[in-house]
């Protein structure tokens, strides 16, 4: 039964459908491989745009530290923190540093290997009303030089009941004398251990890869706010970009 | 009057698969909307007497506290996004901020920006002056 259009009907969407259908159902099929092709070079620049975010790494000197941040955990439930280690140098032992807001100085685990050159660890649940708990990752290659990650904040979400606390005593090391107060933010009961080998202090800097920061609005210092309620929109592939919105 | 598929040689031309075409394209597109913050002219900030870190640490414990997500940051920027409950970073509807510090001999500007999404803008709103207050009482 051959498909059938109105030909009263303007360029609707259904109208749009209709003409996709037909030009798929042609015999010409270079058209349509045509607009199968444009669509898939499209989307796979969005993917390749998308994934890029993905993980963090940087071209360190000889290891590449790559680490998905952690941005937001619900309170009452521990926080796993992966790490993975490319490159040439060989670790020697990594360590999460972590605190809440109401901590002076960090607390640390040593991050357990879980794999070639991969890393994991859990962060101890927070309470509800902890609000942020910050964290780092610091590593030693075989030379004994410990090189620390940036610091990372996660946005504690709290929870409508309050979070079960863990029965077994979780141990931690601590480079400083602590307050017992802090402690108490977090769910679950902390064994803290002086450790003999603090290391954050002295540790240099991993060099993470610049971030884009996003500058004025094109042509020139723009005073007036954007139209749109605040909205703007600007559409980019491969360099070539669109924008919409007033600013 | 119906026209059949075999009639409508004449109708498709090139004019109308590259219509097609854009439609794709945009629709395509759409999903992968980039939207983020402006910085502002300088003249809508505010300078601080205090220096570049306390100002850092300050914003970063503001943003916190009012329920931002810091999601970018780097010595003189720090961009976040607005969870509501039930939200996180990979699905959310929210508003974004940025904050630009600009350090000038112990003292510091802050701009600030909220970028709103396209979605759910009836439980989105600027956050402009309810960060820089903030701020101030983080310090």
């Amino acid at each position: 039964m051959p498909f059938r259009i109105h030909p009263c009907e303007g360029l609707s969407s259904s109208t749009g459908r209709d003409v996709l259908v037909i030009l798929m159902l042609r015999s010409q099929p270079w058209r349509t491989c045509l607009v199968l092709l444009f669509t898939m070079v499209i989307m796979a620049g969005q993917t390749v745009m998308s994934s890029a975010t993905a993980e963090e790494n940087s071209p360190s000197d000889d290891i590449l530290l790559k680490h998905a941040p952690v941005f937001s955990a619900p309170a009452g439930e521990p926080i796993t923190i992966n790490a993975q280690f490319d490159g040439e140098g060989d670790i020697s032992e990594v360590r999460l540093y972590f605190k809440t807001m109401a901590m002076d100085s960090y607390l640390y685990v040593v991050m357990e290997r879980t794999g070639k050159s991969r890393y994991e660890s859990e962060l101890p649940p927070a309470k509800n009303g902890t609000k942020g708990v910050d964290y780092l990752i610091l590593f030693t290659d075989n030379t004994g030089e410990a090189i620390r990650s940036k610091t990372y904040r996660i946005l504690i979400s709290d929870i409508y009941t309050s979070p079960r606390p863990g029965t077994a005593k979780l141990e931690v090391f601590s480079e400083r004398p602590l307050s017992p107060q802090p402690l108490a933010t977090f769910a679950a009961p902390l064994r803290v251990v002086a450790t003999t080998s603090p290391l954050l202090a002295s540790a240099t800097p991993y060099k993470h890869p610049p971030i884009k920061v996003p500058g004025p609005a094109p042509g020139g210092t723009a005073s007036s706010r954007k139209g749109l309620g605040g909205m703007s929109i600007s559409i980019s592939v491969g360099g070539v970009g669109i924008s919409v919105g007033g600013h | 009057m119906f026209i059949t598929i075999r009639e409508e040689e004449c109708m498709i031309g090139p004019l109308k698969t590259l219509t097609v075409m854009l439609i794709f394209a945009l629709f395509t597109l759409v999903g992968c909307a980039e939207y983020a913050p402006v910085e502002p002219a300088a003249n809508t900030g505010t300078v601080f007497q205090r220096p570049l870190e306390e100002m850092q640490t300050a914003t970063r414990n503001a943003l916190t506290k009012l329920n931002f997500a810091i999601i970018k940051e780097n010595e003189l920027y720090i961009e976040a996004v607005h969870l509501k409950p039930g939200e996180t970073v990979e699905d959310n509807e929210s508003e974004l901020v940025g904050v630009w510090f600009k350090p000038k001999e112990g003292s510091t500007l802050v701009l600030i920006d909220t970028e709103k999404r396209a979605s759910g803008v009836a439980k989105q709103k600027a956050w402009e002056q309810d960060l820089m207050r903030q701020i101030m009482r983080e310090l």
